[in-house]
């Protein structure tokens, strides 16, 4: 069951797993990926990552797993879940559905 | 699927809690570890890029918090860290503590424990298939009280004919008494006799052997068979499977014992469990009285199974005819002098048919209802009150930790948190309480329905620690625990964080609240109405007390024999009785001696007689009381003659017949008090005529409780019964002397069973032990309720005392007298009281309602009660307001304006 949750928690969820469906990434990899393709605008406190991430893991949309990594040691990869992608599938369509909403009430304001 | 893996996740994380706190530490320390590297790559000085770092990251600590968070069943988590701070919350005060907890297991043990006997007695259903379609035949006087149960036998035969609405039917016998011999060695048992049917229509199945069945129906050539209940069974054969098939004697008759009743059956009726059940066809032998043929004798129970789908006027209707039929019958089956009396009483009988889904009808369900209601009042308002009081007293424990709910709830405890924590407070103290109340309650609760029922119900019906009280316990642990925390949570979440810190006691300023004034009233109020309910039942026992027997009860023992039970016929029973009558008689220390079927206030026994010139009224007002009676009955009663003659060895079987009857007898029938020398005769031997010789003044034949009604005693001689008791008067001490009177009567014939032996005085107090009950209980519990509440009372009224130190110091240096300053005290303690009684009074109104069948001659409103408990209330509320009114007066005005 996803929980109702609010616009903020919903769009970092949204763009956590958005970026882990391309592939495998640790926690500072996803920021960095996140700061890079919003260049910069969507710019949060990096440790609010964290929980977000491990709410997906215990919800079962996230897996993750230690391995080695280009940072010159051991760091924790995150990887989508079969249920993951079917949730990003739902986020991706509620988001648009939402945005697509306000580009309306904005153009037509 | 995924939910699995939730909960796979949650539970994962909460074993590998330590691991998975240092996966944590290590990902969010790579993570700092490389926004560093990243600023020290843009030029800063390694001490700078690590705050830059912290700064971009945000609250490392609280992150890693929110990361926990997600993976913690925190409820359960939370649960076990408040459980320890509240225990060690709790040992910070033991004497609170333990006062909590006393109180809480007095309130919550006496409630399970009334309620474990009211389970059992009044709500406990049938461990039978489908009980609900039980039905009863019962019968009223025209739709008024229902008159009877019980049916005779042919009018059984009736109404079990063939009934499409009906699944099937079984008669049941009164209880017996029987002496079960088995290899030799007898004891008697409780029995009835059942039709066959009765496994079939209730769906029995046996615990061993087999139950009644359709075989049973009649005599063959085998011997009858006989099922013991799974009780007698343990009891008395141990358990043995190799009883199954054995011989056995009931009184002298030959039974085989067929199979055990199932573990949990004790019976369809509350209070009738017996021991030994019989094929109805065998009564008349074992009993040796024609009842089975006979129209005119009631005594089954008729109890049925209707189909599903058959309402009860339907079966009612269906069966009407037949008991039109059977009424017809009752009447011609009677002597033709008694004929009109008879028919005009049946005239207004009408049927019904009840549920009997709980049950058949009970007689010791009806009189345990409303004691039993009662008492459940009775300890739910104390339960009530110590509620309260332990509300109050948190909520005062709670204020001077004010400062602590204020940090907590400054640095953003939540109000969902503060709330938990709170309940698990009070729950804690609650379920300490229930644990050590329940277990009272375990061992109290036969002890009660002893009390409350008296020996006959009590050996009948088995309290058994189930489910149910423990649930019941449970239930009431936890509306304590949440009565007691959720007060002072209503309060904290009020508090101003900053305030309570600073200035406690002014923050939470809780003792001189509305609410905590109305937790007085309440208890004022309670305590007022259990204190007159207390006064109501002392007041009934005492005029019990007072309640003039008739015949002296002291220096007097009876003892029981059942010589039917060994097969005496009427010559024999004469015979035996007269010779005990005369070795009782010399033995030294013996005044006097008698016998009779029933001992002077334990008389059961009913009958019609017939008296020339007596128009009968047609209704139950003609029903005498009738005592068969030996030589020296009234000497040795104490009765009072107030003219003629008392029994004597004159009197034998062939001796004219003769009787004595008390003055409500003669005045009943005769107008008269001069009625020696009338004749009258039985309804069950019209054609003998019986000559009035003596008239004794009225007694309390059937025991204390029911008011002298007029009673025939006639003469044992000529109507030889096979169960009588001898009443021996003694010099000294009546309980010394019953070795003796057992040795006697073992010389006479020890085949003969000892039903019973005690003193007379026993046997009258013992019908009191339910007014006892009430009285020492109630007063017990209405006492509490007052100390309770005036303990209350004295908090509130002794803080309002302290806050004022400073007004009242003020007002002294102004010049007020001490009797002003103690009527601060005393206004506001006379204010909280009548508020009490104000709101007392229509509760106890509703109460008496309930109470005045229960007490004897107390009218709702007794002064005595009334002006005693208002005293009560007043002496204690002098006490409690007496303190803090005197400590007002000792304020010194100077020390006073500095305080604070």
């Amino acid at each position: 069951m996803p929980k109702p949750s609010d616009l903020l928690q919903g769009t970092l969820d949204l763009l956590i797993l958005n970026t882990l469906a391309k592939e495998p990434l640790h926690g500072w990899g996803i920021a960095k990926r996140i700061q890079l393709l919003s260049r910069d605008v969507l710019s949060f406190g990096q440790g609010s990552l964290y929980p977000a991430l491990h709410r997906l893991e215990q919800q079962g949309w996230i897996r993750a797993e230690w391995r080695d990594s280009d940072l010159g040691r051991a760091a924790k990869f995150y990887s989508l879940t079969r249920e993951g992608k079917k949730q990003l599938q739902r986020e991706l369509e509620s988001w648009n559905r939402l945005s697509s909403a306000v580009q309306l009430v904005i153009a037509g304001a | 699927m995924r939910f699995i893996r939730i909960v796979w996740n949650r539970i994962r994380s909460l074993l590998r809690r330590t691991q998975a706190n240092a996966d944590l530490e290590r990902e969010i320390e790579l993570h700092l570890e490389q926004l560093t590297r990243q600023y020290i790559a843009e030029g800063f000085s390694e001490p700078e890029a690590r705050r830059a770092a912290q700064r971009e990251f945000g609250p490392v600590e609280l992150t890693k918090e929110h990361c926990r968070d997600t993976r913690r069943i925190s409820i359960l988590e939370n649960l076990s860290k408040d459980l320890v701070y509240s225990l060690r919350l709790l040992k910070k005060s033991p004497g609170f503590l333990l006062t909590a907890v006393l109180l809480l297991a007095l309130g919550i043990g006496t409630n399970t424990a009334v309620f474990s006997v009211a389970s059992q007695v009044l709500l406990r259903g049938l461990p039978v298939q489908n009980s609900e379609e039980l039905i009863q035949l019962k019968f009223d006087d025209l739709g008024n009280h229902v008159v009877g149960t019980e049916f005779s036998y042919p009018a059984f035969q009736l109404f079990s004919r063939p009934n499409p609405l009906l699944a099937g039917m079984y008669a049941r016998s009164e209880e017996i008494q029987v002496n079960v011999t088995f290899r030799g060695s007898s004891g008697l048992a409780r029995a009835v006799f059942e039709t066959p049917d009765a496994a079939r229509v209730l769906g029995l199945t046996p615990a061993l052997g087999r139950l009644l069945n359709p075989g049973d129906a009649q005599a063959t050539n085998e011997r009858p068979a006989m099922v013991l209940s799974y009780a007698y069974w343990q009891k008395r054969f141990g358990g043995d499977p190799d009883v199954i098939g054995r011989d056995v004697a009931i009184d002298t008759m030959p039974f085989v014992i067929a199979g055990v009743t199932p573990a949990g059956f004790h019976g369809i009726e509350v209070g009738v469990d017996p021991e030994v059940t019989l094929p109805a066809y065998t009564a008349d032998l074992v009993r040796r009285v024609p009842t089975l043929r006979n129209s005119a004798s009631w005594g089954f129970a008729v109890i049925g199974r209707r189909k599903p789908g058959a309402t009860m006027p339907q079966i009612r209707a269906s069966l009407e005819p037949v008991f039109t039929t059977a009424l017809d019958d009752f009447v011609s089956a009677v002597p033709a002098s008694m004929a009109g009396t008879v028919k005009k009483f049946a005239s207004k009988l009408r049927l019904r048919v009840d549920s009997a889904a709980a049950g058949a009808s009970s007689q010791a369900r009806d009189q345990l209802r409303r004691p039993l209601t009662i008492l459940v009042v009775i300890t739910g308002l104390v339960f009530l009150v110590t509620c309260t009081n332990l509300a109050g007293l948190i909520l005062a424990k709670t204020e001077s930790r004010a400062p602590e709910i204020g940090i907590r709830l400054a640095i953003g405890c939540t109000r969902g948190r503060l709330l938990q924590q709170l309940l698990t407070e009070s729950t804690l103290m609650a379920a300490a309480g229930a644990a050590v109340g329940v277990l009272a309650a375990y061992w109290a609760s036969p002890l009660l329905l002893r009390l409350l029922g008296g020996r006959q119900i009590a050996g009948r019906l088995t309290i058994q620690p189930d489910a149910y009280t423990l649930g019941y316990g449970i239930a009431l642990a936890v509306a304590g625990g949440i009565l007691i925390g959720l007060w002072p949570f209503v309060r904290a979440v009020r508090l101003d964080p900053l305030f309570s810190i600073r200035r406690p006691a002014a923050a939470y300023g809780l003792r001189n609240s509305k609410f905590t004034r109305a937790l007085i009233v309440c208890q004022v109020a309670v305590s007022i109405v259990l204190s007159l309910t207390a006064g109501q039942f002392i007041r009934s026992l005492q005029n019990y007390r007072e309640v003039d027997a008739g015949f002296r009860p002291d220096h007097l023992v009876t003892v029981s024999v059942r010589p039917d039970l060994v097969r005496y016929d009427g010559p024999r029973c004469i015979a035996y009785a007269r010779q005990v009558y005369e070795q009782l008689a010399a033995v030294p220390g013996v005044t006097s001696v008698t016998y009779s079927t029933s001992p002077l206030g334990q008389l059961t026994w009913s009958t019609l007689v017939n008296v020339p010139g007596y128009t009968p009224k047609g209704t139950l007002n003609d029903s005498v009381g009738r005592n068969i009676a030996g030589p020296r009955f009234v000497e040795t009663f104490g009765l009072t003659l107030l003219a003629g003659r008392d029994f004597d060895l004159r009197d034998t079987e062939t001796s004219a017949p003769v009787v004595i009857v008390n003055e409500s007898f003669a005045r009943h029938f005769f107008n008269t008090g001069d009625v020696l020398g009338r004749q009258i005769s039985f309804i069950d031997s019209a054609a003998r005529k019986d000559t009035i010789v003596g008239i004794v003044r009225d007694a309390r034949d059937r025991g204390v409780k029911e008011p002298a009604k007029p009673v025939i005693y006639s003469s044992y001689s000529h109507d030889p019964l096979g169960w009588l008791a001898f009443g021996i008067r003694v010099q000294g001490d009546p309980r010394r002397m019953q070795h003796e009177i057992l040795s006697v009567l073992r010389q006479a014939d020890p085949a003969v069973p000892v039903a019973e032996m005690e003193t007379a005085e026993a046997l009258w107090s013992a019908s009191l032990e339910r007014e006892r009950l009430l009285a020492v209980l109630s007063a017990l519990l209405g006492l509490l309720a007052i100390l309770i509440a005036m303990i209350g009372l004295y908090g509130v009224l002794a803080y309002r005392v302290t806050r004022r130190t400073r007004e009242i110091g003020i007002r002294m240096a102004l010049g007020a007298r001490p009797n002003q300053v103690r009527w601060l005290a005393v206004r506001e303690s006379v204010r909280l009281l009548l508020w009490g009684v104000l709101l007392g009074c229509p509760a106890y109104a509703l109460l008496s309602g309930l109470l005045r069948a229960q007490v004897y001659q107390v009218a709702p409103a007794d002064p005595a009660v009334i002006g005693g408990a208002v005293c009560l209330l007043a002496v204690c509320a002098g006490v409690a307001t007496y303190l803090p009114a005197a400590r007002a007066v000792r304020v010194n005005p100077v020390e006073a304006l500095k305080y604070e």
